[in-house]
């Protein structure tokens, strides 16, 4: 399961490279080009320094055939 | 080369900086550099004689000027740049530099972050209009704003190309 760093802006974390690997090892490129970004913006997904809209997140998982959840994960809330 | 020839990069290769971010370092330095320019003809002459004397039009217009035509031409120069340095690499150009949603997302946070400093620059050339200042010091007031909008945009979206939002 993706990890934000330390330094990541968003609390949402990812699992495209995993998926991207258990997907015959598609690589950066390939999932941009399916999606219609830069490369770039896939790595700033991954690397949790940019949370994609809410369109761009079912363009990803429709590229994976997973569900949206499958994908992205928001950690639950700690109860007060 | 021939596009067949080119290759989609690997994970492993360093990704470069998109067309609009190359943008917006161009837009850094040339605006940085113009400015400092400006500064270095305008300053001394306002230190040595009156202020209502002191010529800043001519200069200030050279100063917008080559700011404008220096970030379009740089841009321009600085994509053409990065395409043939990835062709001649064998990696598609197209791939890694066009622009996409979060090249919208981060123009619009540096749009916002500018929005209050000019606003504020804005208030104190009325001010200054107000008091019935000197045309210097309500023109350089107002290229100051100008130059503090431009540069606090330019490094809010360095900063949300490099370490995200």
């Amino acid at each position: 399961m993706g990890r934000p760093s330390k330094a990541s802006p968003t609390r949402v974390t990812n699992a495209i490279r995993a998926l991207r690997f258990a997907h015959g090892e598609m690589t950066q490129a390939d999932l941009a080009a399916r999606i219609g970004v830069t490369r770039q913006t896939v790595i700033a997904i991954e690397q949790g320094r940019y949370s994609p809209s809410l369109e761009m997140a079912f363009q990803i998982a429709r590229a994976f055939q997973v569900p949206l959840d499958d994908v992205f994960q928001y950690p639950e809330e700690d109860p007060a | 080369m021939s596009r067949h020839e080119l290759r989609a990069p690997h994970d492993d290769e360093r990704a470069p900086m998109t067309v609009e971010e190359r943008a917006v370092w161009v837009y850094l330095a040339v605006f940085l550099t113009t400015s400092i320019a400006y500064a270095a003809v305008v300053i001394p002459r306002a230190l040595s004689q009156p202020i209502e004397e002191v010529s800043w039009v001519v200069p200030m217009l050279w100063a917008i000027g080559v700011s404008i035509a220096g970030t379009i031409v740089g841009s321009i120069l600085a994509a053409i740049g990065a395409a043939i340095g990835l062709a001649v690499r064998g990696r598609d150009p197209e791939i890694e530099l066009g622009s996409d949603e979060r090249d919208k997302a981060i123009e619009r946070l540096g749009n916002r972050a500018t929005y209050g400093v000019v606003s504020a620059g804005m208030l104190a050339v009325l001010v200054l209009a107000m008091l019935d200042a000197d045309s210097f010091w309500i023109g350089n007031a107002a290229f100051a704003a100008g130059f503090v909008g431009a540069c606090v945009e330019a490094v809010v979206k360095i900063r949300a190309y490099r370490r995200g939002f």
